[in-house]
């Protein structure tokens, strides 16, 4: 399934890209996330609790960051199973200037299996878009944040 | 013998269902409702991936949780139960009940377990690990038979489970080569028209009010197996469990209870049940199995999803000369049992009602990354009936002619009968002329069509739709289904109380056998239908039978009960003889007396003759003691009920949502035991039908081979609101081959349902050029077809 997207950030480019490629900054934006660990260099396998539609579970996964050019574009590789099933990903993610601000479009292909295909498909894209959104404000909101704490130093 | 079925004074009559009251009320008795002492639970770990190969299974968690007592993988599995039988004559691939090393289509079980608790077993069951390797999936039968990208089996190339299948046309059965083709070709050269076109009966799920269920209890002290199981036809059951255990037909007992339909989808004796006798075996303890409605919408078998290239010559007149259907089954990626047999009825419907020179039908069955397919009520003729019915629309279209007229000048007529069709089918009796005129009058025809012509004048978007059908019923001499047979048995009783018990081998799962064969033997007898006992669906019980499918209860078994009820009488005759000083020959039953023809009140009591039969002091000569006897009978051939059925819908011009405003029925069933059970079994079938036409199909992704329709939320079965009141009348063609003359009726309503709707949704956007529109009739479709697009 093809699941497409953007988003705007009313910050620079370049702490964008900080906090996307931030391990700890990660850990806190993706939705439901329960551990993150680090398991090679950009690649980490990470547990989150996560709802599409009916279909509820906690979910084990891996998630690497490859192809990375720096304030410009990278992708986002992942793979996820738990009870109601599972999936994977790529989405390819770009950054540009935008005003004072940065805009990200994503480009995401995915393939889901089990419960989530039977019962969760039809709500998958509208329920990726939600999540998508949430993780990018709450980086926003990190990311506001650091530098207010930065302000402050 | 009294071998008639009129003018008793129950049979014909609108008698209540008597099994009703209990099954309303939550006093029946289905599978899941059993309880046995020390009883465990299976569930099943399935496969979440459409195709691939299983590189291991981790079943350490699983084996550690509480409650559970044993986990068996597939190749764990393999060593206890041989592959599942097949009851077609075609080459099939091993199908293992839980898949040993490869996996096939989403849903196909890798693992079991065994626990204390239905709910232990589930979680146990998902803490499974199983790890496998992708394969590519595919679920588009024409892709599928390129081999590419997938070969779902590997002795079967191009995935091809039955290249060419003898279908009784234009195929020599033995070389399996093409006949000679000039008749076909001369015909096709001669038509003014030609009607070519693609169509689709797309992929149904059944649906059974109750998935499917089993409890298995071997009992080690005396190696016996008592199964209770939600099938349709316990014998069979009963043969191909003690097949595949390696049991005795004599150690195995199986036990339908109360069961909540089944339409075809529990013939099959799945690979759960072998799985659920195997592990009872092993552990000497009752195991229970129930599917949950996820599990059936991916793990009980499919109905229809074949694919027809329909090529129809005519005359500039509407006289047909030849059809030709090339028919691409895709059968899902195994053979159940009657699987590959299916689409072979399609092609012995080609000629429907019409006395048509050539037919000829090509058959291709191709493996796909999906559930196996098998019997889905009606089975193999919607499909035929809807690829022709929508061809002759197509044909009345393009020579401006009324629906109703086309079919009149090529029905086979009465006088043709018994009628052989080009095919080779022999039809039994027919009157299509009464049944259409009937149809015609009832509908207001030529109203509903001025009616239609002024809603167009106004903007809006109303159709009408014909379709006329026939069907194979009343299965059916063995010759058809060597494998299994195809004869019923029956027992009658009369017991020393004057009370009936009669046992019948027909397996009922919501069709009424309690109700119409008591008024059968009540009529017989002369007795209360309270005095009257049917009893099936336990081979413990029942002595022999082959079971509740093809719309053969009535045909076949019923005629058997007629033949034992007709033995039983006869002796009661021989024993009331000497009480009356009477020959037997003279008598009769009426009014609860034996007694001199025409004069049975003077005889002596139905009750008193039972209770002589069992303390026969003297005995009648040549005469044994005791009122009980059985019969087996076999038709010679099929019964071809018929039936027309006119629609009318509108369509939303803003929206593509389709109305079905009218709907007009006649159906010729021949003599009707019980009107309201028929009428019961014709509103069924044409919501199934109009399921199929406006709401149902089951979608697999393309790409994942995930079924993506498995629950409510996405497959949309009718609803009452869909529906509107059907106006339904009959016509009366008795069957020459059963001394009922009946015909059966199970599954009329849905093979004549679904191309009425269809060809009453094309007249509706005619006027877009729109000829022809593959179901289901989706709003989205519709609406993009009235803006001009491709549907």
């Amino acid at each position: 399934m093809r699941i497409d997207g953007e988003h705007r950030f009313e910050l620079p480019r370049s702490l964008v890209w900080t906090h996307l490629q931030s391990p700890a900054s990660l850990r806190r934006a993706i939705p439901g996330c329960t551990d993150f660990d680090e398991v090679a260099p950009q690649t980490w396998e990470l547990a989150a609790d996560v709802g599409i539609g009916p279909v509820r579970g906690t979910f084990t996964g891996r998630v690497e960051l490859r192809d990375r050019e720096p304030e410009d574009r990278y992708t986002l590789v992942a793979s996820a199973r738990g009870r109601p099933g599972g999936g994977s990903g790529e989405a390819a993610i770009e950054l540009a200037d935008d005003g004072g601000g940065t805009h990200l479009r994503y480009r995401a292909d995915v393939t889901v299996r089990g419960a989530v295909a039977r019962v969760g498909s039809r709500l998958l894209a509208a329920s990726a878009r939600t999540m998508a959104r949430q993780f990018f404000d709450a980086i926003e909101e990190v990311a506001s944040e650091a530098t207010e704490r930065g302000a402050a130093r | 013998m009294t071998m008639q079925a009129t003018p008793g004074r129950l049979v014909g009559q609108r008698v209540r269902r008597r099994e009703d009251p209990r099954l309303v009320k939550g006093r029946g008795n289905y599978v899941d409702d059993m309880k046995l002492p020390g009883m465990l639970h299976l569930a099943f770990t399935r496969s979440d991936v459409a195709h691939g190969i299983i590189r291991s299974i981790d079943t350490s968690a699983a084996q550690a949780m509480p409650g559970v007592e044993l986990v068996l993988t597939g190749a764990q599995l393999a060593e206890m139960i041989p592959p599942m039988p097949v009851a077609t004559p075609f080459p099939a691939p091993d199908h293992h009940s839980v898949t040993p090393d490869r996996v096939r289509y989403v849903g196909e079980p890798v693992a079991v377990v065994v626990a204390t608790d239905r709910y232990l077993a589930a979680d146990a069951a998902d803490a499974i690990v199983v790890d496998i390797e992708e394969l590519p999936a595919v679920v588009d039968p024409e892709r599928a038979m390129s081999g590419d990208p997938a070969v779902i089996h590997d002795a079967f190339e191009n995935n091809l489970a039955v290249p060419l299948a003898p279908a009784g046309t234009g195929v020599n059965p033995a070389t399996l080569e093409v006949e000679d083709e000039s008749a076909l070709n001369e015909a096709f050269e001669q038509a003014d028209v030609v009607i070519s076109q693609r169509i689709l009966s797309q992929r149904l799920v059944p649906n059974a009010m109750e998935p499917r269920g089993v409890i298995a209890r071997f009992e080690p002290g005396n190696d016996e197996l008592t199964v209770w199981s939600t099938t349709q036809n316990p014998h069979i059951a009963r043969t191909l469990l003690a097949a595949i255990l390696g049991m005795g037909q004599h150690q195995v007992r199986v036990i339908a209870p109360d069961v909540g339909g089944g339409f075809g989808s529990k013939i099959n004796v799945y690979g759960e049940d072998f799985v659920a006798a195997a592990i009872s075996r092993r552990l000497g303890l009752p195991v229970k199995w129930i599917e949950d409605r996820s599990e059936a919408f991916m793990t009980t078998i499919h109905g229809r999803d074949v694919l027809c290239y329909l090529d129809l010559a005519a005359t500039g007149e509407g006289k047909i000369l030849a059809v030709k259907m090339r028919l691409i089954a895709d059968i899902g990626a195994y053979e159940m049992v009657l699987t590959a047999a299916i689409p072979t009825l399609v092609a012995f419907m080609i000629s429907g009602v019409y006395d048509i020179g050539v037919v000829r039908c090509d058959l291709t069955e191709v493996f796909t990354n999906k559930m196996p397919t098998d019997a889905y009520r009606g089975a193999g003729r919607p499909e035929g009936i809807y690829f022709l019915e929508r061809g002759i629309d197509m044909l009345a279209a393009r020579l401006e002619m009324d629906p109703a007229e086309l079919r009149r000048r090529n029905f086979i007529q009465p006088e043709q009968f018994p009628y052989t069709t080009a095919g080779g089918m022999v039809y039994d009796s027919g009157e299509y002329e009464r049944a259409l005129d009937t149809a015609l009058a009832n509908a207001g025809w030529e109203q509903m069509k001025a009616d239609r012509d002024a809603a167009r004048a106004e903007g809006r978007l109303v159709g009408l739709g014909l379709s006329f059908y026939t069907e194979i019923c009343g299965f059916g001499p063995s010759a058809a289904m060597p494998s299994v047979g195809l004869w019923e048995h029956a027992s009658v009783s009369v017991e020393r109380d004057g009370k009936v018990r009669a046992t019948t081998g027909v397996s009922a799962h919501g069709q009424g056998h309690e109700t119409t064969f008591a008024q059968m033997l009540a009529d017989e007898f002369s007795i209360p239908m309270d005095d009257i006992t049917i009893v099936h669906g336990d081979t413990g019980q029942v002595r022999g039978g082959t079971g509740t499918f093809g719309s053969r209860s009535q045909v076949v078994g019923g005629t058997a009960l007629l033949l034992a009820a007709s033995k039983v009488q006869d002796k009661m005759r021989r024993f009331a003889a000497p009480m009356l000083e009477l020959q037997p020959a003279d008598l009769s039953f009426s009014g609860g007396m034996i007694g001199p023809s025409g004069r049975e009140e003077t005889g002596v009591a139905f009750a008193d003759v039972a209770a002589f039969a069992y303390v026969p002091i003297p005995l009648p000569p040549d005469t044994e003691p005791g009122l009980s006897e059985e019969a087996f009978w076999e038709p010679e051939g099929f019964t071809w009920p018929f039936g027309c059925y006119i629609s009318q819908v509108e369509i939303d011009r803003d929206t593509g949502e389709l109305e079905l405003q009218r709907f007009v029925g006649v159906d010729d069933c021949g003599n009707v035991v019980n009107p309201l059970i028929v009428a019961g079994q014709i509103h069924g079938g044409i919501a199934q039908g109009v399921g199929q036409a406006m709401t149902e199909e089951a979608v697999y992704d393309e790409e994942s081979g995930q079924l993506v329709t498995a629950s409510f939320m996405d497959y949309a079965i009718p609803r009452a609101r869909d529906l509107p009141r059907f106006e339904l009348d009959h016509t009366v063609t008795p069957s020459p081959l059963n001394p009922l003359g009946v015909k059966g009726i199970g599954e009329a309503g849905t093979i004549g349902s679904t191309p009425s709707i269809v060809n009453a949704a094309v007249d509706a956007l005619s006027g877009f050029g729109v000829e022809h529109i593959d179901m289901m009739l989706r709003p989205e479709k519709l609406w993009r077809l009235i803006q001009g697009g491709d549907a």
